[in-house]
């Protein structure tokens, strides 16, 4: 037997292959025409997530004016807005049986609004739809212009999420069209827009942070409201993107969520696996019914 | 020849991200070592070798997309 030339991924990232069936999830999604995240962004907990009839819709077509070091969605031209997409997203999330339902879509520099106007109608397609629903929108950063927030804003989605995805240090090397102080912006003005909508955001770790700085992030998060943070192992795509610095296990998670946790927010979710939306109707309820 | 690819995984994954070879072109391997990790739909997964013999050809590089119907690699199976 000959000895592995290259180390392994790190144990806790292995998985035992599934059983559990996502046809009928890919079944609906295509029928509607639909793009999500999961696919696109060649989520790792996709499988899971799709075998329990949810995912993250993606909104505003499938290919993205921004290119981030670290996401596998399309980049370039950006495509057609299909105005009908609000309803098919309604309809699909619907017969999947979601009642907590999660929206994200690509970046739309292009549009006058940045797609602010297709957010709000797809929340607005959902609550007629599923009237007893709960919405989560995951959004680009609409340059921090507040009247793009307030458009989502008055839709009244249960939560807005931003995520400013690392360090301030990393963010140019790793989101070289955003800035993390707009990002921060973004997350204020939810907040001042209306302060019952329940404020997100997300961290990916293994892009070369330090602890402190992972702190200090959390702490400016914090500083602008924000209610829930999750934590996640950045796993590189393809050669193409940002390469793994290194790999936190599940116990340095948890040892920084502890650190974390004190600083008030409502929820703390941190795992290797973790992503912004992953369980994302699960860390809501618990959000709101414990502390965390 | 044994042929090598994400159907070896036992379930239909559209694509996959290759993460890590075990062995190189030339090498030997038994049945049941681990090829090659990957990165999938359910996270990181590893496909063992179907056969005994050496590792003939490898397609794709670490970091490297593949789809269903690509192969990964092939095995020069031993005779039995």
């Amino acid at each position: 037997m000959t000895t592995a030339i290259r180390p392994r991924l790190p144990g806790w990232l292995r998985r035992t292959l599934p059983q559990p069936t996502t046809e009928e999830t890919h079944e609906i999604l295509g029928r509607y025409g639909l793009n999500t995240v999961c696919e696109s962004a060649l989520c790792p907990n996709r499988s899971e997530c799709y075998s329990r009839s949810t995912a993250t819709f993606m909104i505003l077509g499938n290919t993205c004016t921004r290119r981030c070091g670290f996401c596998a969605i399309e980049t370039g031209k950006a495509e057609t807005v299909m105005t009908d997409e609000p309803e098919r997203v309604a309809m699909a999330a619907q017969e999947l049986g979601l009642r907590y339902i999660v929206v994200t879509s690509v970046a739309r520099d292009d549009l006058e609004d940045e797609g602010a106007g297709h957010f709000a109608a797809t929340i607005r397609a959902l609550r007629q739809a599923i009237p007893e629903g709960q919405i989560e929108v995951l959004t680009p950063d609409f340059h921090a212009r507040v009247e793009c927030l307030q458009i989502v804003t008055d839709a009244k989605p249960e939560v807005f999420n931003h995520n400013v995805e690392t360090i301030r240090r990393l963010q140019r090397l790793v989101r070289p069209q955003a800035d993390y102080h707009r990002s921060l912006r973004v997350l204020a003005a939810v907040k001042a827009l209306d302060a019952s909508i329940t404020t997100k955001s997300g961290i990916m770790l293994g892009l070369g942070e330090n602890e402190e700085e992972v702190l200090q992030t959390a702490a400016d998060l914090r500083a602008v409201g924000c209610d829930i943070l999750t934590l996640g192992q950045y796993l590189s795509p393809s050669k193409e993107h940002l390469p793994v610095v290194a790999f936190k296990s599940p116990a340095e998670f948890e040892a920084l969520a502890g650190k974390i946790r004190p600083m008030g927010f409502r929820h703390v979710f941190a795992g290797p696996y973790v992503r912004s939306s992953y369980h994302a109707g699960e860390i809501f309820h618990h959000a709101h019914t414990s502390e965390s | 020849m044994a042929e090598i690819s994400l159907k070896s995984l036992g379930k239909t994954y559209e694509e996959a991200t290759i993460q890590t070879w075990f062995i190189e072109e030339g090498d030997s391997v038994e049945a049941g070592d681990d090829l090659v990790e990957l990165l999938t739909e359910d996270g990181v997964v590893t496909i063992p070798s179907p056969a005994t013999g050496v590792l003939a050809e490898v397609y794709y590089d670490e970091g490297e997309i593949v789809s269903k119907d690509e192969l990964l690699c092939v095995i020069d199976e031993e005779d039995a």
